[in-house]
């Protein structure tokens, strides 16, 4: 069967946008690396929420997850000059991120003993997009039940449903064997599911 | 729970790769798998929504920590393109480090009778407290012309030699740096 030509223009236009949206990227990440702070400030513009997301995920303490994320941008602006460009920037960003969310949030673990109560944790500080009550709720309860996975748990499962479900990417953004981030990711499926249902239950 | 029921549980586990016929053929004969089945299919609209929003202020804080107008500004000791151990060695914080420990080694001796001479005085001020017996090869300084006592000594302080050696390299790091470059 012939693929429809609408959808197949409409692919093309995306692969379009995308392919002109990482010839941007890296000409902000080039002017970035030669000390042009608005480049980097439009790259910080372009990530910080995929940035916050991703260590409020992880962390699950607002104040926190805006300490983990802003410490990540300052830390790679640090590093801009020694970046070749061998991953993206966001793939690089998010390795970071990550490592320093699981360092924070096993440490914040550590001095409380216990994860954060839901009081404490994540309805978000920023304004997100509007959303209807139900699917509000959703992502609230969702939110609370992350805290029954591990650091790495969570930061597996954010990056592999924000990054095109694959494995590959999330291994190389967090630095693990795909084989690890394939059983992290079981583990959480399971364990999320399991808690959904005993709550619906 | 079934044989069938577990290998469904293994399917949503592994994020309901195709093909994927069993599994839709038992969710629809078995209650349990039929709720599994849905409770997995919010969860993985749920996930892949993005719905935070970095707070008010975010870009701006980022930016008046950075306060900085130029990176290559941090690391004009060395090129970008040199392999990472030839920039470290460039570094002055490393060169300092290699100074005060090149002035340690130079001083051992020294410093070695300090050490001595502090561990006798201390083992001395202790003996009063200690059985007679045990006062005489105290005060001789527990056996230091002894060469295996001296190399289970040095053995047992190499680690702290390494922990030294990295507060020393991250003290001059800080020394060195620019008030623009230190961490806030």
């Amino acid at each position: 069967m012939k693929p429809d030509p609408g959808v197949r223009r409409s692919k093309d236009a995306e692969e379009s946008a995308r392919a002109e949206a990482r010839r941007e990227e890296r000409d902000l990440v080039a002017r970035a690396r030669g000390g042009d702070a608005e480049a980097f400030r439009a790259l910080v513009e372009r990530h910080r929420d995929r940035a916050y997301g991703l260590a409020l995920r992880i962390v699950r303490v607002p104040a926190e997850a805006e300490e983990v994320a802003q410490d990540a941008f300052v830390r790679v602006w640090r590093a801009l000059p020694a970046f070749r460009g061998e991953s993206s920037f966001g793939t690089w960003l998010h390795r970071i991120v990550a490592r320093r969310a699981i360092d924070r949030a096993a440490l914040l673990r550590g001095r409380r003993g216990r994860e954060a109560e839901l009081d404490d944790v994540a309805e978000p500080g920023g304004v997100g997009p509007p959303r209807d009550l139900e699917s509000a709720l959703r992502a609230r309860r969702l939110e609370r039940l992350m805290g029954r996975l591990t650091e790495v748990q969570r930061a597996v499962v954010t990056l592999y449903y924000w990054e095109d479900r694959s494995v590959e990417d999330v291994a190389i953004r967090l630095g693990l064997p795909p084989n690890t981030v394939k059983t992290h990711l079981s583990r959480a499926r399971a364990l999320l599911r399991g808690a959904w249902m005993e709550e619906e239950s | 729970m079934t044989e069938s029921c577990r290998a469904f549980e293994a399917w949503l586990d592994q994020g309901m790769p195709e093909p994927a016929d069993d599994a839709r053929a038992h969710g629809a004969t078995c209650g349990r798998c039929a709720r599994a089945l849905d409770a997995a299919f919010v969860l993985e609209r749920v996930l892949g929504e993005e719905t935070v929003r970095a707070p008010r202020g975010f870009t701006d804080a980022v930016m008046a920590r950075i306060a900085l107008p130029s990176p290559a500004a941090g690391v004009a000791f060395a090129p970008s393109d040199l392999a990472w151990w030839l920039r470290a060695a460039a570094q002055p914080a490393t060169a300092l480090a290699l100074v005060l420990a090149a002035v340690v080694v130079a001083g051992r001796e020294t410093i070695t009778a300090w050490a001595v001479a502090g561990q006798i005085a201390l083992a001395q001020s202790l003996a009063h407290g200690i059985p007679a017996s045990l006062r005489e090869p105290i005060g001789a300084g527990l056996g230091f012309d002894d060469p295996w006592i001296r190399f289970g000594v040095a053995l047992g302080l190499a680690p702290v030699v390494v922990i030294a050696s990295l507060a020393l390299h991250a003290w001059t790091s800080r020394s060195l740096a620019t008030p623009a470059l230190r961490p806030r």
